[in-house]
């Protein structure tokens, strides 16, 4: 598009008073070659009359020097055929300037901010959605259990084309192995009867779902839209299974043949079989295995007859009568310890309180022990304690469990610390271990990917081998776009939980598809057009793109050159950030386009106080922080000039050689948490981004240049009363070590 | 989109409650698709989690989620939020749901530029509700820190209309003559995310909360503990602003109790053990003691709560609280049985924090919009009628749950838009 | 501690009143708002427990459950609607049962399908006495002497009818002296089993009453206990009066006894009715409006709690109530009507005053009357417990 550039600065909400606007504008004009206009309130409908006016006279690309971009988006929109950039002249400017604040400086920093928003503006276009040739809408869901089912019905239900695949013979997982299920519906008091049956027989009965049983998945290549899944007979193996991760050392291991390759008889992951099926989604509810409690000498499960798990007791119910004396242990105990066993949430105080009525309806003068440290009915299932109680049969404490041993016939049990303020010696026929719901991602890839970053979820020991999200808000999220997990494989939950886990997996699915017809981006950056476009031919294959995606975004093409699948992107520029090349980019966010932004800061090269620092932002975390802390009228360096980033994972170094070489003084990088509880919404790009740093660091120090003037700190949105002394810290020491020694050159 | 005029339109679905699961619940059938009607009471979207310091067991910031989700409602054409606008009644059916709704005066119109110069001229204060009356505000107020829509409010119970904000108001923002509006919308389903209250505390009687500062809540802790809350973050006791040396946790203040909320609120466990590390950043040697009946900290929850037992200074005791004494030097004496020892525990402390549950929000007001609920007031969704509850409206849950059931009535809302 | 949950023993205090045992799921509210428990023993959550798994050894032993005065804070604040204090009550019921003696009467006095026996019993003994007495017949109008109720025989210095009612009451009286004994004995020893540290030396008897039972029996008196009752006030109004009726006409009767019994063997003017005017006679009187005036205000509190909680009243709250109410009135009309000169009626509700008084006497020890011992010995073992005879050796 041919550009037609218009500007405007506001003078409201004080910019006016803090600023020489005229002086300002007419900079712009001049030096931007962008016309500027002034007006007291560009928000208002006058100041958009103004604007809509100049629009009208063929304006398409408009740079608007006033608030923050993060509010009055609805005012300054003007249709997506248009280029809008804002420049931050009120909340990271005059706000957070004070009174006292010398005139030149803060006029200076309003320049740079116009001088950056008009490079932007130049150097943006606009974005068109990357389409696939032909997206399919069908579903694949893994696992025929509770969750499975559930998955596979409601989105039948919303109009989608569902294929069912499950191990089993039979659809029904876990579930059909129960007498009978917790409550579902108020007054949460009794059991039911399993509704199992029903679910299957819909599912079944469903003519927009395909059942396949006895099978499983060989491999799922592709991406969401345009999956190319392979199946397989259950328990079999296939040339087109899944390979495992092969390092590079990993690699160098197997050539010298000191290790034996694990992908023997399997095609490569960029291999496609031209009999996969085509797929748009995928949901993964392969479910849970029972715990193994051996581990617990104590108690004898494995050793001592009739000492059985939950799991087992279950069994032993559905097929007949239980013993009329049994102590349910909730927790191993033994030393002081008061945790659970590993892997059971609130479920399993659920099931002791279930299987002790088993023990009361089938022995009228039966006697069930509950041995619990906590007991854990969350929620509604109060009530299902509470229904429990009232059983004459049905004995409850909080105990240590010392010791399960044999004695004479049956089993007796010894528990230190109760509510009986006496140590018990329990005489029982058996005892139930409360073994957890071990998630099948634990021990098996599960999802079976063919992409180049392997073959299963990353990082899941964080979540102790759950498919879980780690983002609160956003439960769904996976780091493998376009397939998303429920059930047992996300957490140990109730039968009502699962249902409505399932049935959001299922529009999670169906939204990533939709997502993809339309071109958009899906979470965190929904609805976004653009993606990362690469010029191919300077790409050295470095595949660093490739490695640090945290989406797995990336194969290799047949030639060893990265793939991208735009459809798994989420839009993060970790790739662009990656490339030592920079030839990866998107239309309104790119290397060359920041680079000229950096430079377009005016860097006085005689004046020891004009020091100048670049800060690159988060957009999704710093950067509101920063507006926060102009709202709040703290004061911020105005030696420092903002860049907001999508994540510190896009951060180029090539930036930052741009602001050094170009004079700039120091740069430092606000970002989000990272480690273990990392916030980033990208996963690993503040991550990602520190580590960069350190690197370039070093390069630096060989220059002569000394580390320091590169910083990395991890800002929280919540830090708007400390960012300011962050940044102000930063630049002091800047200070220390003086001007940039390259300045003039 | 925020705050568009009356529209309606065949086949969409209306949220109502714009905290953490209506929202949810609204983006999801919008990134699907849909035209998504979302209402909110308050003058903010945000709804409980707003007043929240940190999530556990992360211990992020509730805002960083909320930034992203209002993003995704500025970026998204398909949601219209209305913001202090209830419910005033629903007819029709499945499919073509008349919904009347009333947007009430915030005196404040769109032209509002957050400014702040009308707060720099109002004479008037009240008690900030937000921060539960720990602080004052002005009679024309930013609800919170990061309030969206970004843009003030006038409380007309505090408000003299004394018309200096509308002469310091240089955008001409402010109407005080604003008059409650009206209006009624189509929709094809309806989600309720009407959410909670915390409960009140004056109503246990033998915790006597009316009767010392030093019995707060643990909602109070969440504002004491914000940067923007009533004391910028410092834990300090409210009446006397002394910094407590001893801090307690009364457990199920009201909740597993016929005579209070017969449910388990599901999160005052993990809220009290988040609300340990707010005290342990700020007084690192301070004595904390936990009362419980039961510590419900399951799952990915128990490494968490393993953390905090580890700490020689924080006691847990198996026992509920069942009575408190105001002490004269302005601390609180709590007694409880320990019930493992069998012996009467008084603990004299500093400050003490009630675990107070959550009270459905639409036990008031569900049964006049016609929602069918338990004898508790949780909102028991109809998918056949399109009527869905999603979040703390539907049942206590952490904000985990609370999305995943609102996201599935995402669903179930799109099922229907579509027969 | 080797646990056999007694599932019969849950049975029965369900139906004694504790239905609601179940519920409790051991938070500790009632100990802590229960104004009677101690800080080193604190109940009645302890005592929940127990009873839900059926632990009646350790219930009888435990000096606590007697130490309950049933004002009922626990249940107003008990989160589950366990009802602590009904439980208890319904303990104290078995307990009495667990130690009567002899034991076929015990287990008679605990449901009311037995009434039959209970009243009839004697009911029976006292009009085959009457009959064999041939004192049968209606007096003539006018001047009414019970005296001559058992007729008269010319042995002039024993009166006849005082000889039939000591043949009558002492034997009752006897048996509930000894049985109480024996009941308060097997658990004074069962509590003291029951105690960790075992005592090196027991008190004399004079120690034993002056230490522990006198300061008891004082504090039972001024019902300090009772008036630390939160909601239910109005409990210690009916029971106080109630109690000093009660040692009011213990003191008439040995005066009477004394007088008429014993002294007028020998001096004849000692008999017949004693005149209005007497301090002894005002005395009789005054307890026996009181006793009528508490056991209305315990009637009514009753019946009003019953039906505003809708619990079904037990045979063994509402058998001491009828009781009691059986006594006064029958006494007064007997009184009334003596003095209105209706022989015929005057006589039969005399005859029914001596039923009713024989009845108290032969189930003091089983019923809900009990107490007055077994709750004065407890607090006197609670005493003890805390003593130097038990906490120097620890």
């Amino acid at each position: 598009m041919d550009k037609n550039t218009q500007s405007y600065i506001c003078t409201g909400c004080g910019i006016g008073a803090g600023l020489d606007s005229e002086a300002l504008s007419g900079m712009v004009s001049k030096e931007m070659k962008f016309p500027c206009k002034t007006h007291e309130a560009l928000c208002s409908k006058s100041g958009r009359e103004l604007i809509e006016g100049d629009i009208n006279s063929g304006a398409n690309t408009i740079v608007i020097g006033a608030c923050s971009p993060r509010v009055m988006q609805d005012e300054f929109n003007f249709g997506d055929d248009k280029i809008v950039v804002r420049a931050n002249l009120r909340e990271q400017c005059v706000w957070c300037q004070g009174d006292d604040a010398a005139a030149d400086f803060v006029q200076e920093l309003a320049s740079d901010n116009m001088r950056m928003a008009c490079t932007k503006a130049q150097k943006e276009e606009l974005p068109e959605p990357y389409k696939l040739e032909s997206i399919n809408k069908d579903i694949l869901v893994m696992g025929g259990g509770i969750a499975g089912l559930t998955a596979a019905k409601e989105a039948a239900k919303a109009g989608y084309n569902v294929t069912l695949i499950e191990k089993a013979a039979v659809l029904g997982g876990k579930a059909i192995g129960w007498r009978k299920q917790f409550p579902t519906k108020a007054p949460w008091t009794d059991l039911e009867n399993p509704s199992i049956a029903t679910l299957v027989k819909e599912v079944e009965a469903d003519s927009k779902i395909t059942v396949k049983t006895e099978t499983e998945v060989a491999r799922i290549g592709g991406a969401p839209g345009a999956f190319r899944v392979t199946l397989k007979a259950a328990g079999t193996t296939s040339e087109w299974d899944a390979p495992a991760k092969v390092t590079v050392d990993q690699q160098d291991a197997i050539a010298k043949g000191e290790m034996a390759d694990p992908n023997v008889g399997k095609n490569i992951y960029t291999a496609e079989n031209p009999d996969a099926l085509d797929y748009g989604a995928v949901v993964l509810a392969t479910g849970w295995a029972p715990a193994d409690v051996s581990e617990y000498a104590h108690l004898g499960h494995g050793q001592l007859k009739n000492v059985v798990t939950n799991a087992e007791f279950e069994k032993l119910a559905k097929a007949g009568k239980v013993p009329a004396k049994v102590a349910f242990i909730q927790s191993p105990g033994a030393a002081e310890s008061d945790s659970d066993f590993p892997f059971c949430n609130s479920v399993t105080s659920m099931v002791a309180l279930k299987q002790a009525r088993y023990v009361r309806e089938d022995n009228p003068n039966g006697i069930a022990y509950i041995l619990y440290q906590h007991m854990r009915t969350p929620g509604n299932m109060e009530m299902f304690y509470k229904g429990a109680q009232n059983d004459d049969g049905i004995m409850m404490t909080k105990a240590n469990v010392t010791q399960v041993e044999a004695a004479g016939a049956g089993l007796k049990v010894t528990a230190k610390n109760t509510l009986l303020n006496e140590d018990l010696e329990l005489e029982v026929d058996m005892v139930v271990l409360a073994a957890g719901m071990v998630p099948a991602t634990k021990y098996e890839d599960s999802i079976n990917l063919a992409y180049r970053q392997g073959p299963a979820f990353l990082d899941l020991d964080l979540f102790d081998g759950y498919a879980d999200s780690h983002f609160i808000c956003f439960p769904y999220e996976t780091r493998r776009t376009g397939v998303y997990t429920c059930g047992g494989v996300r957490k140990a939950q109730t039968m009502d939980e699962t249902i409505d886990d399932a049935t959001g997996a299922a529009l999670k699915a169906i939204q990533c598809m939709e997502s993809a017809d339309r071109g958009v981006a899906v979470h965190p950056r929904s609805g976004d057009q653009t993606y990362p476009e690469f010029f191919f031919q300077r790409c050295t294959q470095c595949k660093r793109c490739t490695e640090e995606c945290p989406f797995g975004a990336l194969d290799d093409d047949e030639k060893g050159t990265p793939k991208p699948n735009p459809t798994r992107c989420r839009r993060c520029g970790t790739c662009m950030g990656a490339c030592p090349e920079r030839i990866i980019g998107f239309k309104n966010y790119n290397v060359d386009m920041i680079g000229s932004m950096v430079k377009a800061v005016e860097v006085p090269d005689d004046d020891e106080d004009k020091l100048r620092i670049l800060a690159l932002v988060c957009e999704n975390d710093a950067y509101p922080a920063l507006d926060m802390a102009g709202m709040r009228r703290h004061k911020i360096s105005n030696l420092v000039r903002v860049i907001p980033v999508r994540c510190l994972g896009s951060v180029n170094m090539v930036w930052i050689k741009d602001a050094l070489s170009s004079g700039m003084d120091g740069v430092i990088l606000l970002g989000c948490k990272y480690g273990d509880d990392y916030q980033c919404h990208f996963v690993k790009g503040s991550e990602i981004a520190s580590r960069r740093m350190e690197n370039i660091g070093e390069t630096l120090s060989t220059l002569g240049l000394e580390p320091e003037r590169c910083a990395v700190r991890q800002v929280a949105i919540s830090d708007y009363d400390s960012v300011a002394s962050v940044i102000n810290e930063f630049v002091e020491e800047m200070k220390g070590l003086g001007p940039n020694p390259f300045k003039g050159f | 989109m925020t705050d568009a005029g009356g529209a309606s339109g065949m086949g969409a679905v209306l949220v109502v409650g714009g905290g953490i699961s209506g929202m949810t619940a609204a983006l999801e059938a919008a990134e699907v698709g849909k035209d998504v009607f979302l209402v909110e009471k308050n003058p903010y979207l945000g709804g409980r989690v707003a007043q929240l310091n940190q999530y556990f067991p992360k211990l992020c910031p509730p805002s960083c989620g909320m930034e992203i989700n209002f993003q995704r409602i500025k970026n998204n054409r398909k949601i219209r939020t209305y913001t202090m606008t209830t419910v005033k009644s629903v007819s029709g059916t499945v499919g073509n749901y008349e919904v009347t709704l009333e947007t009430a005066a915030r005196y404040v119109n769109s032209s509002c530029t957050a400014c702040n110069a009308c707060v720099d001229a109002c004479p008037e204060e009240r008690a900030n509700a937000f921060n539960f009356n720990m602080d004052k505000t002005k009679a024309i107020y930013k609800a919170h820190e990061m309030s969206f829509p970004m843009r003030y409010v006038v409380d007309p119970s505090a408000c003299t209309k004394c018309g200096k904000c509308v002469e310091a108001c240089k955008y001409s923002a402010i109407e005080m003559d604003m008059q409650a509006k009206s209006f009624t919308l189509n929709v094809a389903a309806i989600v309720w995310a009407t959410g909670w209250n915390p409960y009140d505390p004056t109503r246990m009687e033998n915790l006597k909360f009316n009767s010392s500062d030093a019995i707060i809540t643990n909602m109070m802790m969440e504002r004491l503990a914000a940067p923007a809350g009533p004391t910028g973050g410092k834990i300090l006791r409210p009446g006397d602003n002394k910094e407590p040396q001893s801090f307690a946790f009364v457990q199920c203040a009201g909740s597993r109790d016929e005579n209070h909320l017969e449910f388990c609120s599901y999160i005052c466990c993990m809220a009290s053990m988040k609300q340990i590390t707010y005290i342990r950043e700020r007084y690192p040697e301070a004595p904390i003691t936990v009362f419980y009946i039961d510590l419900r900290t399951p799952g990915k929850y128990e490494k968490f709560r393993e953390k905090l037992m580890a700490d020689p200074k924080i006691t847990f005791i198996k026992g509920k609280v069942a009575d408190i004494i105001a002490e004269a030097d302005g601390g609180v004496t709590l007694v409880a049985e320990n019930a493992v020892t069998g012996e009467k525990i008084k603990q004299k402390v500093d400050l003490a924090i009630l675990a107070t549950g959550m009270e459905p929000a639409a036990k008031s007001m569900g049964a006049a919009c016609g929602v069918s609920m338990d004898s508790n007031g949780f909102i028991v969704g109809d998918a056949d009628k399109a009527m869905l509850s999603a979040g703390c409206a539907k049942k206590a849950s952490d904000v985990v749950t609370a999305t995943q059931n609102a996201t599935a009535a995402a669903l179930k809302a799109i099922q229907a838009s579509r027969r | 501690m080797q646990i056999n949950p007694d599932l019969q023993f849950i049975k029965f205090l369900k139906g004694a009143g504790g239905d609601t045992l179940k519920k409790c799921y051991q938070c500790a509210t009632c100990s802590v708002v229960c104004p009677l428990s101690s800080d080193s023993k604190p109940f009645p959550r302890k005592e929940m427990i127990w009873a839900q798994w059926g632990l009646k050894d350790k219930l009888v032993a435990d000096p606590d459950v007697f130490l309950c005065h049933q004002c009922g804070d626990c249940t107003a604040y008990c989160p589950r609607g366990a009802k602590p204090g009904d439980v208890l009550g319904a303990i104290r019921a078995y307990a009495y049962t667990h130690y009567g003696f002899p034991a076929g009467l015990a287990n008679l006095a605990t449901s009311a399908k037995n009434l039959p026996i209970l009243i009839g019993l004697p009911a029976i003994i006292i009009l085959v006495l009457w009959a064999i007495s041939g004192g049968m017949h209606l007096p003539k109008a006018g001047h009414i002497d019970f005296g001559g109720f058992f007729g008269h025989w010319d042995f002039k210095y024993l009166s006849k009818t005082v000889f039939f009612i000591d043949a009558i009451m002492l034997p009752a009286a006897g048996l509930a002296i000894l049985s109480a004994y024996m009941g308060v004995s097997t658990m004074w020893k069962k509590m003291a089993e029951s105690l960790e540290t075992k005592p090196n030396f027991r008190p004399s008897i004079v120690q034993f009453a002056t230490e522990f039972l006198w300061p008891s029996v004082q504090e039972i008196i001024a019902h300090n206990r009772f008036n630390e009752c939160g909601v239910n006030q109005d409990r210690a109004r009916g029971h106080k009066p109630l109690m000093l009726a009660f040692i009011g006409l213990l003191i008439v009767t040995t005066y009477g006894f004394i007088r008429k019994d014993l002294i007028g063997i020998v001096v004849p003017s000692m008999h017949g009715p004693i005149p209005l005017w007497d301090p002894i006679k005002i005395l009789a009187n005054v307890s026996a409006v009181a006793m009528i005036y508490g056991i209305f205000l315990l009637w009514g509190k009753r019946s009003n709690d019953e039906s505003v909680s809708g619990a079904k009243g037990t045979f063994y709250d509402w058998f001491l109530i009828y009781e009691i109410a059986a006594v006064g009135a029958s006494g007064l009309l007997a009184e009334l009507t003596r003095l209105a000169g209706i022989g015929s009626l005057a006589y039969l509700f005399y005859y029914i005053h001596l039923v009713a008084i024989m009845m108290l006497f032969l189930y003091m020890p089983y019923t809900k009357f009990a107490h007055l011992v077994y709750r004065t010995f407890a607090m006197a073992f609670e005493r003890y417990r805390v003593s130097d005879y038990i906490v120097k050796k620890a």
